[in-house]
């Protein structure tokens, strides 16, 4: 599997939305959601290739969506979560950004 | 390289997906549209619409891409050829969002619906079962030698 950042990179950047309401101090979360539909080995390949964590963090974390709902994937500034949810997005996932 | 084991029958229907890819419609008319570019910010729709503004050139750029990838392999492997290692991220995402389009047409929310029998006969559910196989099958290739 190929880490974080492989092919998977989009052609452009994406500019984070300017508000007064956003702390962008604050780290972001992305947040994974269960779906009925993509399976769970799938899910598995997408956290590995997409994140580079290995298969057990992967598993854990698809378990975690699984019978919880919803994993948080990666944590990080708003330019960078977008990014992410955007990629998670491109897979087919479900994905939303939370600031805890 | 992948050895392919997909069957004639496997390849007819896997050249369904380019076109599963292509079609899909707008949120008004389309199901699938608002399945495949969620709202990332759940209690703030602006900033939603503006991140999908902004995404959707990235993540249609990549399904045509994907597709294209698909339908390019699909004719190497019906002619005794296999499918590369750089090739297989391409035929994941399109599986995945194919099996999303036909899952969100079919009304699909809940998990537990592969048991559904009288669901059973939607040509659209058996299409879902066998891109989850060949998905499936596609994984465990990759992920054999680690």
């Amino acid at each position: 599997m190929t880490g974080r950042g492989g092919t998977i990179a989009p052609d452009r950047v994406i500019e984070p939305i300017e508000s007064e309401s956003i702390d962008t101090a604050r780290p972001w979360n992305v947040v994974v959601w269960n779906d009925p539909i993509n399976l769970m080995s799938y899910v598995v390949y997408v956290f590995r290739r997409v994140f580079g964590h290995s298969k057990a963090k992967a598993t854990k974390l698809m378990l975690q969506v699984h019978h919880e709902g919803r994993a948080i994937v990666s944590s990080g500034p708003l330019e960078q979560a977008e990014i992410d949810a955007a990629t998670m997005h491109s897979y087919g996932l479900w994905a939303t950004l939370e600031q805890p | 390289m992948i050895r392919s084991r997909l069957s004639d029958f496997e390849i007819a229907v896997l050249r369904l997906v380019p076109q599963l890819l292509a079609g899909v419609g707008d949120s008004a008319t389309d199901p699938a549209a608002d399945r495949l570019t969620p709202r990332v910010h759940p209690n703030d729709p602006e900033r939603s619409e503006e991140f999908r503004r902004l995404a959707a050139d990235m993540i249609q750029g990549t399904r045509d891409a994907d597709a294209d990838v698909l339908a390019a392999g699909l004719d190497r492997i019906a002619s005794g050829g296999s499918l590369s290692f750089e090739d297989a991220a391409s035929w994941m995402r399109a599986l995945a969002h194919a099996r999303v389009i036909l899952g969100a047409r079919v009304g699909i929310e809940e998990d537990g619906w592969e048991g559904d029998r009288a669901a059973a006969g939607d040509t659209r559910i058996g299409v879902l079962h066998l891109l989850g196989h060949v998905q499936d099958d596609l994984v465990a290739a990759l992920t054999s030698d680690l």
